[in-house]
């Protein structure tokens, strides 16, 4: 009994000796205003501009025709080491309803991912996107809603880490979250 | 010792014992390879001009060019705020029908560029798959930032998931002096989709 | 306390146990989950339907049988002109019957054609030169090896299959395989006998 009670109260110590315990930190999300950089990885975001528009044929097409769409153009730099696909990632909105509510949307914790993203260059569909090649891009949500439009958005700009998976022992980009907000002037372009 | 004492000190004595055995694991687990050593690729190295072989095809690079503006075949034109490279490649499957599946270029800090998917490259993805024995000649696209295009190194792979898998390396040798003259010049640069090369291609058989 | 026990004292104490443990060992071996190498196996064409004496194959709700192997004669359908290849490129092509058992468009979904050479290199169909080409110079224009039917074709029709494959002017066609990915590593077989390699 004695021996047990020593192996539990040794265990419990190299706990807290580890930091077991103590509670993971909280970093407080930056706020940053229109046209300013965030830095970080796996990319860097520069956000210009917010906008609603209802076509934009034939470089995207609505779900439902009486829908329209909501616009953020940022610059976009990816600063990971390996070229990405993964750009409907990048940033989230907030502050604005009517999103997500057509087939094929995806929500997740509350946040909607983009439907589309468009490089400005050419209007085609962006996918990839490469190391050092800044690129300026159109995120698009699908709006369902007739309610007037509020007078801005907040942006959220989606941050992740290049840690070694607990689950699987291979380094990963793992923990996406928000890292930092810009609340953009929605300007009515329809 | 004391009755007290001896049981004391076989308490401690078992903790000692299994500390030890934790311990001990630890330090065993820590020598195998991390996950990331296990899965790493295998990488098979050649030059420009030489046919370097995997296990399911050949490749030889022929040349690498750079551009400033690049065209498909319909005339379509595709800027970038970087540069093209075209590395013109001939490839051949050895005994199945085979597919580039990962196409890059990496230069010496490790920074990636995968093949561009602004246009198509059918050579990709199995929209045009290599035959055993029938030489194909091809040109694949890549955009760049101007201060990496000089020293990279071409990279390919049957698979889209290079790891625990051949990985052909060669490196690509465009002058600076190139890359400037190919910003400088507005003429788009046309991309041949692949074809047939025919008998007189002379690269390795089949066999190994 | 000093040890009483003799080592024939211990066995017999945990005979049941010791007994158990031959079972519960052999249930490990059998239940336990497919290896991996059996699943990469059974992904791959292994077992071939058996032909029938006259050379029919039952498989995925239709019957083949190869009716002939030969060089093909690719023509432009608008010029009549045979589809020029480059040097040391030949092609084949493959035709087969095929009897309807159930409904056409619900057998022999997503099927697969592949060439087998005297070297065992194996070719797939519908190379992109081939495309478009018409099969012969009345023959009809030949896009995919797919296993359709013709239009107005329904069950216990009688039709034909087409496949054509680009391969290396040396190689001699010596296997037609038909597979179906989730009917692996069950597949369709054929060896080609001199007199159907025209």
């Amino acid at each position: 009994m004695l021996s047990l009670l020593l192996a539990v109260l040794l265990l419990l110590g190299l706990i807290v000796v580890t930091g077991g315990l103590r509670p993971v930190p909280q970093t407080p999300l930056a706020t940053l205003a229109v046209d300013q950089i965030s830095r970080g990885e796996p990319w860097n975001v520069t956000v210009t501009g917010a906008r609603l528009a209802s076509d934009l044929t034939p470089a995207a097409y609505l779900h439902d025709r009486a829908h329209h769409w909501v616009a953020v153009i940022a610059e976009v730099e990816i600063t990971a080491p390996e070229s990405r696909a993964d750009l409907l990632e990048v940033v989230r909105l907030r502050g604005i309803d009517g999103l997500g509510e057509h087939p094929g949307a995806m929500v997740e914790e509350g946040l909607v991912r983009p439907d589309a993203v468009l490089r400005v260059r050419d209007a085609a569909s962006a996918r990839l996107l490469h190391p050092g090649l800044p690129e300026q891009l159109v995120f698009l949500w699908e709006r369902a809603s007739d309610a007037p439009p509020p007078p801005e958005v907040t942006v959220l700009i989606i941050g992740m880490t290049w840690r070694e998976s607990s689950l699987t022992g291979a380094w990963e980009w793992l923990d996406a979250a928000p890292r930092a907000q810009v609340m953009v002037p929605l300007v009515d372009q329809r | 010792m004391t009755g007290f004492g001896r049981r004391v000190a076989s308490g401690v004595g078992t903790l000692a014992l299994l500390a030890a055995v934790v311990v001990s694991t630890g330090v065993i687990g820590e020598q195998r390879l991390s996950t990331d050593e296990r899965y790493r690729e295998f990488t098979v190295t050649g030059e420009t001009g030489t046919w370097v072989s995997t296990d399911t095809f050949h490749v030889e690079v022929r040349s690498t060019q750079a551009a400033g503006v690049v065209a498909d075949q319909s005339g379509w034109q595709y800027q970038t705020s970087g540069v093209w490279l075209l590395v013109e490649v001939r490839l051949v499957a050895r005994t199945e029908p085979t597919t580039i599946g990962y196409a890059a270029v990496r230069d010496d800090r490790g920074r990636t560029w995968r093949a561009t998917d602004r246009l198509e490259q059918p050579l990709l993805h199995w929209s045009y798959p290599l035959q055993p024995g029938l030489p194909v000649a091809a040109t694949l696209v890549f955009e760049v930032p101007t201060d990496a295009a000089s020293s990279l190194t071409l990279r390919l792979s049957e698979r889209a998931d290079p790891r625990m898998r051949l990985v052909v390396q060669i490196p690509l040798r465009v002058p600076a002096t190139q890359v400037t003259a190919a910003l400088a010049d507005p003429e788009p640069t046309v991309v041949e989709p692949p074809r047939l090369v025919g008998e007189d291609v002379d690269h390795p058989g089949w066999r190994p | 306390m000093a040890a009483v026990s003799t080592r024939g004292g211990w066995w017999r104490r945990n005979r049941w146990a010791l007994l158990a443990l031959l079972p519960v060992l052999a249930a490990m071996v059998l239940v336990s989950p497919e290896q991996p190498h059996q699943v990469w196996r059974s992904a791959q064409p292994r077992e071939p339907v058996a032909a029938t004496a006259d050379g029919w194959v039952r498989y995925a709700g239709a019957r083949l049988r190869l009716r002939h192997v030969h060089p093909a004669d690719l023509r432009d359908p608008v010029t009549g002109r045979e589809v020029s290849l480059p040097a040391g490129v030949r092609a084949w092509q493959v035709t087969v019957e095929v009897e309807w058992l159930v409904e056409p468009y619900q057998a022999l979904p997503g099927c697969q054609w592949w060439l087998v050479d005297q070297y065992g290199r194996r070719y797939g169909a519908d190379a992109y030169e081939v495309r478009g080409a018409q099969l012969g110079v009345d023959g009809p224009t030949y896009w995919a090896s797919e296993c359709l039917p013709e239009e107005r074709d329904t069950v216990g029709d009688v039709g034909l299959l087409h496949a054509v494959f680009l391969v290396p002017a040396e190689a001699r066609p010596e296997v037609i395989q038909v597979t179906l990915r989730d009917r692996l590593p069950r597949y369709v077989r054929f060896d080609v006998a001199e007199s159907t390699r025209a």
